[in-house]
């Protein structure tokens, strides 16, 4: 196992975690936690990937099922906290303050579901394909979309009701 | 609020504007240990294991030399126990190493971890149900074999036992304990995995729901 190898192919994807850690962290400081933790398990379990599936789909299995095994609060009061919920960098630079509140609304609303569809729905908004979702999350394809379906009514209705 | 027109705004967050970290502080990372909670049990229980192996490893010695071997069946007790620590703790380890894994599909990992935690619960259970009444059978055993040796060393440790006065108290007290041994062990373990328990069960909801 080379560490080399290991952490240039985490540096590249990094993207996954952070996403995870935002989707199921409020405070930085869990985020940071759960961050470290993600990686010290892809580490554990980065002798036994053998490549049959890709490394992101790997990657998504092993840091979802992280974040939602460990113990921690789930972030149910997100009403009360307004700038937090954005990752810090998307509020710096980049987005125009329309763009910036609809990402706030976004996440405000994903917050409010539970662990298994905000797993669905980040894995829908990365644009993975349904077999690809399967692959990862284990729930066949009509089960999904008949999830997905739901998860966006239920989106819709929470941000009516903000 | 559409999703679907939320798709290129929530993708371009992953690209590079995303935190940097350092190749640095990934191998700090590397070097730390898991805060995970079955890393955090398995830690424990190796701590406990190693604390028997070498407390029972002292008193077997101390017992087993101690004026000629005249404590010698003290010695043989701790043995016993010994051994049957080490069957517990090996039981336990290997459940949690199988809880380790995570690489497997959501699905087939959470219901697997919830399996294995209820299979590592019963165990624990039914292992201190039984024990709680045999170790304090065995340790009244091995005072009053002990004080019996010494006092009365031309009786056979069974007329020391069957004329030991303190036997009726002993009985009655090993009776209610036994009694009331599954409702503490029920309450410990609870109180030890039940919420991590509830988590998982409710996780295995939400898939299937």
């Amino acid at each position: 196992m080379n560490q080399n190898d290991f952490i240039a192919l985490i540096q590249e994807n990094r993207g996954i975690i952070h996403k995870v850690t935002h989707l199921y962290c409020t405070q930085e400081e869990d985020k940071e936690d759960l961050f470290q933790e993600i990686v010290i398990q892809l580490w554990k379990s980065y002798g036994k990937f053998r490549g049959d599936a890709k490394f992101s789909t790997w990657m998504y299995r092993i840091a979802i099922n992280t974040a939602i095994t460990s113990i921690r609060k789930t972030s149910r009061t997100i009403r009360t906290v307004s700038t937090e919920v954005i990752p810090v960098e998307i509020q710096l630079e980049q987005y125009d303050k329309e763009k910036e509140a609809q990402l706030y609304q976004l996440y405000t609303a994903i917050k409010e579901l539970n662990e298994i569809e905000r797993s669905i729905v980040m894995l829908y908004l990365d644009d993975r394909s349904y077999d690809e979702m399967e692959e990862i999350l284990g729930i066949n394809q009509n089960n999904l979309r008949v999830k997905m379906n739901r998860i966006k009514d239920k989106l819709r209705k929470i941000t009516n009701n903000n | 609020m559409e999703l679907d027109n939320l798709k290129s705004l929530w993708q371009e967050q992953g690209q590079p504007a995303q935190k940097t970290v350092s190749a640095t502080d990934l191998f700090e990372i590397l070097k730390k240990n898991s805060k995970h909670p079955i890393a955090m049990i398995k830690r424990n229980v190796l701590l406990e294991l190693w604390v028997m192996i070498i407390s029972y490893t002292a008193m077997i010695v101390y017992f087993g030399t101690k004026e000629q071997g005249l404590y010698i069946n003290n010695a043989i007790f701790v043995a016993v126990f010994l051994f049957a620590g080490l069957f517990y703790y090996s039981r336990k380890i290997s459940l949690l190493n199988k809880m380790q894994n995570n690489t497997d599909k959501i699905k087939v990992n959470l219901i697997k971890h919830l399996n294995l935690l209820k299979k590592y619960v019963r165990f624990y259970y039914w292992f201190g149900v039984f024990l709680l009444p045999l170790v304090y059978f065995i340790t009244y055993m091995m005072v009053i074999v002990a004080r019996g040796q010494k006092e009365f060393p031309e009786k056979t440790m069974w007329e020391n036992i069957t004329t030991e006065s303190s036997l009726v108290v002993f009985i009655i007290t090993g009776v209610i304990l036994t009694l009331i041994s599954p409702f503490i062990n029920g309450w410990y373990v609870k109180k030890l995995y039940g919420s991590h328990l509830n988590k998982l069960e409710n996780l295995v909801k939400q898939v299937d729901e």
